[in-house]
């Protein structure tokens, strides 16, 4: 049950945990405001033990010699003891939770997520900094943002407001491009650019 | 049927740097540390029921976030500017870029923590949280959840762990106070480091007024000596061969050195930027010479405080001998 000093890794000595909310770590010297809780004291859980189905009970769809205990959300599949999966008050069958890696209704398990809205934003933005490559990014904008709309966004963000900014920066600068093209066409039409008619 | 969407619930604390950024949210049962680098966010998950121990530990963290960067370069930009300034204009914004500089030090070296949180598997740095006060409102909003989702430790913990562990931890963990072992005050680097200090700020003091390049080099051989010195005892510091008194003295030599430094830079080039056709060398004029000065006397201060350390001795908590 050691608790280690947060700036040392140094284990804080039980005294200094009993004592106060500041424990003084022994090799550092660095006073840790410490907050414990009773899940520090809890024995480790045995591993579960599925139990050998008898005659006429559901059986575990993956290991049919244990006796089944839930079914899963997912899928209906019985699961056993041991193939059972909890999470958000739910049981999956590990089939599911495998196959709902990275998906919309995994949220749970999601360790990470690309950030569409932000890349469709920083792409014209960033193009800026050298214009001619906003005859591209306009439209290349535009189009990404059409294209991902849909995808899940950020687990905490809530609006898609860089999608809406990103597809008004591409519309403009693809606009400013059709003008800047129109002009340059109508220059050269009227001999302007020494090509007369 | 799928889970419902989570709603998270924002924790104190932010981190934001130019393509990253860190921040904790509060869901129905756990806690999502969320850190993203350019256009991916990783995200884990500390359930609160799982949850074991949240630490705090005060340490220096020199951390500049982006809206406070755009600020710092949004105050400095119209420096660019200053030979076209009215002096007196000219030296409340040199006051005010060192008041900030110095209070964004004082806040890096003595506001800032590590936080952590522990779990029976794993242990993971919060960067969200840097400063303490940031820290004490996230445990405040934090503990009450958690607590609701395991139940409150009983005060007596401590005496039941130790009767449950049997004579070897009982052993290890003595009921009464720790012995304070006498760990080394001072060592021969750190002799010389506050010897340096004196006798620095001394050689200084005496040749504020001196002109020649020869003393000028003297001068700045001393601070090369006394930042090596510093460094030097904040090492051994870090082998717990030395004691937190001089590991701090040698923390505000290096800040001393750092902030004068600038300080002085930026009056030099306010004395010449307002004495442009002053046949005096701007090392040597008034203003600069009075900085010198004080800037001696602050040496002169920490030598001193460290002489003081030397001969008073000190004293740091060191890990108790179990004697069989």
């Amino acid at each position: 049950m050691p608790v280690p000093c947060a700036r040392c890794d140094s284990p804080l000595p039980l005294w200094e945990l009993a004592s106060a909310d500041a424990a003084v770590c022994t090799t550092c010297g660095s006073s840790n405001t410490v907050r414990v809780f009773p899940a520090l004291f809890a024995a480790p859980s045995a591993p579960a033990l599925p139990e050998i189905a008898l005659d006429g009970e559901a059986a575990c769809f993956d290991h049919p010699s244990k006796r089944a205990v839930a079914a899963c959300h997912q899928c209906g599949r019985f699961v056993c003891l041991l193939c059972s999966v909890e999470f958000g008050g739910q049981v999956w069958c590990p089939t599911c939770v495998a196959a709902g890696k990275g998906q919309s209704q995994a949220v749970y398990l999601e360790p990470t997520r690309t950030l569409y809205d932000s890349i469709a934003l920083a792409v014209p933005l960033v193009s800026l900094i050298f214009w001619p490559v906003t005859i591209l990014t306009g439209p290349g904008a535009l189009v990404f943002s059409a294209m991902t709309w849909k995808r899940p966004l950020s687990l905490v963000r809530r609006t898609r407001w860089r999608f809406v900014v990103a597809s008004l920066i591409g519309l403009a600068q693809t606009a400013g491009w059709l003008w800047l093209i129109a002009y340059w066409w109508q220059a050269f039409r009227m001999g302007q650019y020494g090509a007369p008619r | 049927m799928a889970p419902r969407a989570e709603t998270y619930r924002r924790l104190p604390g932010r981190r934001r740097a130019l393509a990253s950024s860190a921040s904790l949210w509060m869901g129905s049962d756990h806690i999502l540390l969320v850190k993203s680098a350019w256009f991916r966010e990783e995200y884990k998950r500390f359930y609160l029921r799982d949850i074991q121990a949240i630490l705090v530990a005060p340490c220096a963290r020199f951390y500049v976030s982006t809206p406070m960067l755009v600020c710092a370069l949004l105050w400095l930009l119209p420096g660019l500017f200053m030979a076209f300034w009215p002096s007196a204009i000219a030296i409340v914004w040199g006051v005010g870029t060192t008041a900030m500089a110095a209070t964004w030090l004082a806040i890096s070296i003595a506001s800032s923590c590590r936080c952590r949180i522990y779990t029976a598997v794993s242990k993971d740095d919060l960067p969200s949280l840097y400063r303490t006060w940031t820290a004490r409102k996230f445990l405040r909003q934090v503990k009450p959840w958690i607590e609701q989702a395991q139940g409150v430790v009983d005060a007596g913990w401590a005496e039941a762990e130790r009767s449950n562990a049997g004579p070897v931890a009982v052993a290890q963990a003595p009921a009464g106070p720790p012995r304070r072992v006498a760990a080394r005050s001072h060592t021969l680097a750190s002799d010389l480091f506050v010897l340096s200090l004196f006798v620095g700020s001394l050689l200084d003091f005496a040749t504020a007024r001196s002109y020649g390049s020869a003393w000028s080099r003297v001068n700045i051989g001393m601070t090369l000596v006394q930042l090596a010195g510093a460094i030097v005892v904040l090492v051994q510091y870090s082998r717990s061969g030395l004691g937190r008194a001089m590991q701090r003295l040698a923390i505000a030599a290096l800040v001393l050195v750092g902030v004068m430094f600038y300080a002085q830079t930026f009056t030099f080039y306010f004395v010449s930027a307002l004495n442009p056709v002053s046949t005096n060398p701007v090392s040597f004029t008034i203003p600069i010479v009075a900085f010198r000065q004080v800037r001696d006397g602050l040496g002169l201060l920490l030598a001193f405080i460290g002489a003081a350390i030397i001969l008073r001795g000190g004293y740091r908590r060191q890990p108790d001998i179990i004697e069989d």
